[in-house]
């Protein structure tokens, strides 16, 4: 059983966002999207690495047609000579999504991408604070994470992708009683890891901590953030990792308003770069 | 030996609409009252007509998606999905055979590119009044290999999308537009 390794996470405000023409708006987003794509790549060959764009905020903006995501998309490969592909579909949790179909597609690039990019550029109220789960807060959050080499030692070869990367989906109706569930089940294959969920409000969060009483979790950062979407449990670990040892193993996880979550096992290692924009 | 495209593409005619009785469905409004000034920015086609709602496009993927899976016609499958939505995806969707994007060239041309055979789901179906859908779709099946469908397969495929108010046609060898 095996964990992708966290290469880098970089964590950005998305307020450059908002505000601006959606012209102005896919500039300023691809611009910031190629620019981790070069870096991440510095010179080795494409063809070892995916990106993939997802994100909880800008969905009735593309689907209303406000702006393009494959206008984006195309901008970002032609400044970066990596193609990436967009989604949406399963809100906060796609992009672990994203990262199961890579893993059962191109299990031989080793290097994903995942751009987790929020923002509320129309100022809708909606993605401020709503009834549902309360404030939210918006980032643009890079990850690179690398498939591990097969190395020979047991506990270092890459596992079934269902080791790695845990999708399910939790009945609207009891979602909060489903996730926690869900969230035993993962943490039962992954007993050393330590967890880190999204960020709720408190009365949300009361019954989940309950269920994860016999695990290591990562605090809830609602207070200072509120819910950040998909970006929470990278935020969580970002945290975590400037200050814990090296090679720790998180469990990181995401679900979605319709149900969707997913959890995926991941480390450090003495290569990791962490960086949150304005956390000193 | 030369790659496949070929499939059915068409798009979605409210003259052939059947009557139907279906889940009405409204969901949440993202927008307050006040907010109505936001909608009016997006850039949708006004005149052309809702044809069919979430609830027939959730259930012809599902027939489709789970008939290509159940007939082994297709290893892996590309649905355009575009957010928000009314209701959950069909289950159908989140099996592991299945990958979701939001366009999907990008992502067939990547699968090309390591001669992965998938069938892409595309369809760009106005499913709410400012949604900037166009009611188009196809129906793509891509072998970097060069193997057709075959007839059988075909006929599955026919009989799912006939299921729609649309008008399509058969293909093939069309060649996936340039980035």
């Amino acid at each position: 059983m095996s964990a992708l390794v966290i290469r880098c996470i970089e964590i950005y405000g998305s307020a450059f966002l908002n505000g601006i023409a959606s012209d102005a708006f896919v500039d300023l987003l691809a611009e910031k999207l190629a620019g981790f794509v070069g870096r991440t790549m510095s010179g080795q060959r494409s063809g070892d690495f995916s990106h993939y764009v997802c994100s909880s905020t800008f969905d009735i903006t593309c689907s209303g047609g406000w702006f393009e995501p494959l206008a984006l998309t195309r901008k970002v490969h032609a400044a970066s000579g990596l193609r990436c592909s967009y989604s949406n579909a399963m809100q906060c949790a796609t992009w672990g999504f994203l990262v199961r179909q890579h893993l059962a597609n191109k299990p031989g690039v080793r290097n994903i991408l995942v751009s987790v990019v929020d923002g509320n550029p129309l100022g809708m109220r909606f993605w401020e604070n709503n009834t549902a789960w309360g404030k939210t807060g918006h980032r643009v959050t890079l990850v690179h994470l690398e498939i591990p080499e097969r190395s020979g030692a047991a506990n270092d070869v890459p596992g079934h992708p269902v080791d790695i990367i845990m999708v399910g989906k939790c009945n609207p109706a009891a979602v909060l009683y489903d996730y926690a569930l869900e969230t035993q089940r993962a943490m039962a294959r992954h007993p050393d890891h330590t967890l880190a969920i999204p960020y709720f409000e408190e009365k949300m969060r009361k019954g989940l901590k309950r269920s994860m009483g016999n695990y290591a979790y990562l605090p809830d950062l609602y207070e200072e953030f509120g819910h950040l979407c998909g970006s929470d449990p990278w935020m969580s670990i970002a945290r975590d990792a400037m200050r814990a040892p090296v090679g720790k193993r998180y469990l990181a996880s995401s679900f979605a308003s319709e149900g969707y979550c997913c959890f995926l096992s991941t480390k450090t290692d003495e290569h990791s770069r962490i960086s949150i924009e304005g956390h000193v | 030996m030369n790659m496949i495209n070929e499939g059915f593409q068409g798009r979605l005619e409210i003259g052939k609409r059947k009557r139907e009785i279906i889940p009405a469905l409204l969901g949440n409004a993202l927008f307050s009252e006040d907010e109505l000034h936001i909608p009016l920015q997006f850039r949708f086609n006004e005149e052309l007509p809702l044809v069919i709602s979430f609830f027939e496009y959730y259930r012809f993927v599902d027939r489709l998606v789970g008939t290509v899976l159940r007939e082994q016609i297709a290893k892996l499958v590309l649905v355009r999905v575009k957010m928000p939505a009314v209701m959950a995806l069909p289950p159908i969707l989140l099996d592991p055979r299945v990958a979701i994007f939001y366009d999907l060239a990008s992502e067939s041309k990547e699968l090309i590119a390591r001669g992965t055979e998938h069938l892409c789901v595309d369809a760009d179906f106005k499913l709410y009044s400012w949604s900037a859908g166009d009611n188009a779709f196809s129906i793509r099946w891509v072998s970097p290999a060069g193997n057709r469908l075959g007839d059988n397969a075909l006929l599955k495929i026919r009989d799912v999308v006939s299921t729609l108010p649309a008008t399509f046609d058969y293909f093939a060898d069309v060649a996936l537009e340039e980035d």
